[in-house]
């Protein structure tokens, strides 16, 4: 179907996820569950045995089989991806905690690869039977003699970026209930203006399995949670409303008294700032990136070009730059994931390669791509550990994590200083970007007019329009300040979700299509 | 392990209902789904990726006494439905009295016609996959073969869906639903000046297999798409009319309809609060949900509340006449539900053809598809990424991109002046071509 990618931030707006075609509008599949049992106090690193083994019964003789049946028509390699996930939400709306919703989804993936071919079949009972018959259906796209799988499974080293063991399954309902009420009620407190308020709070802990032909076997067990406050004010017969979110691979030891008065109040304070705010003038204009959110000028100008997929097809307007110089020697983009409990994390990606830090601009030199197994093999390089999947269902491509600029050399004033006329972006929503021509937009929910170096008058929703190879080249001032932000990011492509993050220090390109409306 | 038998759909709706009233819930609503979903993409000649999905889950939603919650497994094991249902009734009884949260008036399931949507087709559900290859192989070859020295790679998918899903309600609620789908999709990228390597597609899609035709044409025309994008420039910042090419307008109607929900205009957040009964679009525009098209893709006979479906106009000759509706928002707005969510929408056609409507501008731009982009719904504003084709004293001339379209949801549609006769069959937005009059664009 159509590719499409895209982020979203989740606290802005309701973002608009209309697709260029429509994929199957039946299906119903959504939010939602009960709450089974992850068990405490997992090992995350096993060889053999773990959280499959004791909740599934998914043993090394059994994925031995699988295996064994997935590389039956000779495919070069097979993988296993076993999945359980727990997730619940609560919602606080007009004054009262008062809908909740919980989802258990199990399954395993199996996928055969013959070279850049893939197979891929699941299934979401996990008896020997229908595991096996999953694997047969994967191992059709070969066709050759069966390759034989090795007989013995090692363990894989990762890193250890959040806690080891489900942090959800022992927080009753009535904390979160607390929490969402907490936000929501200090959100209609602080400010008389503040009409509605709703939050919606949500946690999820999910262990993963990855196992292959070549021995690897590693378990995961990833926690997650997120917050949403939004509110709409009243003032002078006009309503605004806004956001703000946070997200984290934590449990509930997040939610400090004083990140609960952050988050209220900074969905009161981006609210009451849209009653100043205008729509800027149109054209093109230096802009100013604040730093932390901005990272989304990364995501869509360039984290998405540098995804080895693309680029092993020739398809992405980088694809013809590697080691070549693409940005001015202070420009360092990297994606890592490596950054402890960020949204973005992974102890080990989903091709059971462990988490690591990828370089891929240095001093202003595209030095790599974002690698899954089928590019690092084509292009005969190491994979980065950016091999990520939705879930079980989905079949693992390069993806980012936390993809972020490295300080440069100037300062945040001097930044702003420098600039006669134009636009200081504070706050986003949500972006896209055309892979092969490479023009990508994100949208702006909040900045201010820059005006003879000075920040003036705010502004609110404008999409900014560039190109990416272009507006690398016109990234003329990094600043020293770098920040990750930790709001609530998902990515889209090809119709797959995952969490990432983003980060950047006040970055100035020099140019920049702003929408806007001229008077 | 047990040994599972297969049990259908309807016989596990039909036990988790019965497992939650034991438990005490009085009012249950459950909804029980399968799907069965095959793809292979060509790429280079060969299978890139084949792709098997086959899906079951079960959802509940429980009420009582104004406390509500859903949940949603897919692990059928009969021990995990027991604690799956366990925790669903506990969540539930967790939560706030909320005096809105019922299950639907049952005198909103009544008037459900009888009549065949025409949604399903045996011959999507035995498809083989020896049909998918040969599909896919000849679109994509096709759009190589149509790009010549300017092709750098296409691929081709090939894929079919059967889903079905049945729903109760402890209130005296059954429905059956079930239907296929069957969508040819081909991209190609090729070579243009500088770096650049724009992509066109292009989509068939039915929900018979009888109807996925002629695969050679989808590929050449993927490349039609693409050859559109080359040579492209971004032009001065104007104010000029906007034709939005048919397959596109979905994207500019979603942040109109975005404030068309009871949330939204419960919650504070739709700019529509004040239009109802107004005018909110040029008398050109109407738009109206239907879900009784003959294989629509949001065809249905009743709604995921139950309640009965029926046409509904949106916007009739300009003037805004109804919001989404549902139970739990009608309560609160004090209002009869209509529906919670739409079915297909149809933009009522008018007579000419996208080469007339273009005729009819003497300097404007074709938008032929957005690069992100939002719209608020509180407020109406919206800026959007385009691209698309200049339109020069009534002729297209240069492919043009890097622009940003701006102004708000209470104006634009005012500005509608023509619509085409030329409605988007792969949606199911039945979207024809817009003309608009006077929009703002950014670019150089």
């Amino acid at each position: 179907m159509n590719r499409r990618e895209f982020i979203v931030n989740g606290a802005a707006m309701s973002a608009i996820t209309a697709m260029g075609v429509p994929l199957f509008t039946s299906c119903a599949h959504s939010d939602s569950a009960g709450k089974p049992p992850l068990k405490k106090n997992l090992a995350a690193v096993t060889g053999g045995g773990g959280y499959f083994e004791s909740n599934f019964g998914i043993d090394e003789d059994l994925v031995r089989k699988v295996l064994r049946a997935a590389t039956s028509l000779g495919g070069d390699f097979a993988d296993i991806y076993f999945q359980h996930k727990v997730s619940d939400h609560v919602g606080f709306e007009d004054g009262q905690v008062n809908r909740a919703y919980a989802q258990v989804d199990l399954g395993a993936g199996i996928r055969v690869l013959k070279g850049e071919q893939t197979g891929y079949a699941f299934t979401e009972e996990l008896t020997p039977p229908a595991l096996i018959k999953a694997a047969q259906t994967a191992a059709s796209i070969a066709s050759a003699a069966p390759v034989k799988p090795v007989d013995t499974f090692h363990s894989v080293k990762i890193p250890r970026l959040y806690a080891d063991k489900a942090v959800w399954i022992d927080v009753p309902a009535s904390d979160k209930i607390a929490l969402a009420k907490k936000i929501g009620d200090k959100m209609l407190s602080l400010n008389p203006a503040v009409i509605k308020a709703s939050t919606w709070f949500g946690d999820s802990d999910e262990a993963v399995l990855i196992a292959n032909t070549e021995g690897v076997w590693v378990e995961d067990i990833r926690p997650m949670t997120i917050l949403y406050a939004n509110c709409a004010a009243q003032k002078d017969g006009r309503i605004e409303s806004n956001g703000f979110s946070r997200s984290a691979r934590r449990g509930m030891e997040m939610y400090s008294d004083a990140l609960v008065d952050e988050i209220a109040t900074q969905a009161v304070e981006r609210t009451m700032l849209l009653f100043d705010a205008t729509v800027p003038p149109a054209g093109e204009m230096p802009v100013v990136l604040a730093p932390a959110t901005s990272g989304i000028l990364l995501h869509e100008a360039m984290g998405h070009g540098f995804e080895a997929d693309f680029n092993r097809k020739e398809i992405s307007i980088f694809s013809t730059m590697m080691n070549k110089k693409i940005a001015e020697d202070f420009v360092t983009i990297v994606d890592t994931a490596l950054e402890p409990e960020a949204r973005g994390a992974v102890n080990v990606d989903d091709e059971g390669c462990p988490g690591q830090h990828t370089t891929l601009v240095e001093n202003g030199k595209l030095v790599s791509y974002l690698h899954d197994r089928i590019s690092a093999r084509f292009y005969n390089v190491k994979q980065t550990g950016n091999g990520r999947r939705e879930s079980f269902r989905s079949i693992p491509m390069p993806r980012m994590r936390v993809t972020t600029m490295e300080n440069g050399p100037h300062s945040p004033e001097e930044i702003i200083r420098s600039v006669k006329k134009g636009l200081y972006a504070v706050d986003f929503a949500n972006g896209e970007v055309a892979i092969g021509a490479g023009d990508y937009s994100f949208y702006v929910k909040t900045g201010y007019l820059i005006e003879d170096g000075k920040l003036t008058a705010p502004v609110k929703d404008v999409n900014l329009i560039g190109n990416g190879p272009d507006s690398l080249r016109k990234i003329t001032m990094v600043g020293n300040d770098k920040a990750i932000d930790w709001g609530t990011w998902t990515c889209g492509k090809d119709g797959q979700s995952v969490p990432v993050g983003l980060g950047l220090p006040t970055v100035k390109v020099s140019s920049i299509t702003v929408g806007g409306v001229n008077s | 392990m047990t040994v599972k038998t297969e049990i259908s759909i309807a016989q596990m709706a039909q036990m988790i209902l019965d497992g939650a009233k034991k438990r005490g819930i009085k009012d249950v609503k459950v909804v029980a789904s399968q799907s069965r979903n095959v793809s292979t993409v060509f790429r280079k000649g060969i299978v890139d990726k084949v792709q098997e999905s086959t899906r079951r889950d079960v959802s509940v939603h429980l009420y009582e006494n104004g406390r509500y919650s859903a949940s949603t497994s897919n692990d059928f094991r009969p021990e995990a439905m027991d604690r799956f249902l366990d925790s669903a009734v506990t969540l539930t009884r967790a939560m706030e009295k909320d005096p809105y949260r019922e299950l639907t008036d049952p005198s909103l399931y009544k008037g459900r016609k009888e009549m065949d949507l025409k949604l399903y087709d045996k011959a999507v559900a035995v498809f083989s996959p020896q049909q998918r290859n040969d599909l896919a192989k000849e679109a994509e070859a096709a759009a190589m073969i149509a790009a010549g020295d300017l092709a750098i790679s296409a691929e081709a998918s090939m894929e079919t869906q059967t889903a079905s899903a049945v729903q109760l309600h402890s209130n005296g609620f059954e429905g059956r639903e079930s239907g296929t789908q069957a969508w040819l999709f081909a991209e190609i990228s090729l070579k243009d000046e500088g770096d650049r390597r724009p992509s066109g597609w292009e989509v068939l899609g039915s929900r018979f297999a009888a109807d996925i035709i002629n695969p050679s044409a989808i590929g050449r025309q993927a490349v039609d798409r693409a050859l559109l994008k080359l040579k492209s420039k971004k032009i001065e910042t104007q104010k000029c009319p906007m034709i939005v090419e048919n397959r596109a307008v979905s994207r500019l109607l979603g942040g109109l309809l975005s404030a068309t929900s009871g949330r939204s205009l419960q919650q504070k957040r739709s700019f529509l609060e004040t239009f109802e009964g107004k005018q909110i679009a040029s008398p050109a525009f109407s738009v109206i949900d239907n879900p009784f098209i003959e294989s629509g893709f949001g065809s249905r006979l009743f709604d995921s509340e139950g309640i009965a479906a029926k046409e509904m106009p949106i916007i009739e000759n300009g003037v805004f006449k109804n919001f989404f509706i549902d139970t739990y928002y009608g309560k609160k707005l004090g209002r009869r539900p209509t529906t919670g969510g739409s079915s297909n929408l149809l933009i009522s056609p008018g007579t000419k053809s996208l080469s007339e409507l273009v005729a009819d501008v003497s300097n404007g731009i074709l938008v032929r598809g957005f690069i992100g982009g939002n719209s608020n719904s509180t407020t109406g504003d919206f800026s959007l990424g385009v691209y698309g084709t200049r339109i020069e004293n009534g002729q297209l001339t240069d492919a043009v991109s890097e622009l940003n379209i701006s102004g708000n949801h209470k104006d634009i549609w005012q500005k509608l002046s023509q619509v085409g006769s030329d409605p988007w069959k792969y949606s199911a937005t039945l979207a024809p071509s817009l003309l608009f009059d006077e929009i703002q664009f950014s670019g150089n």
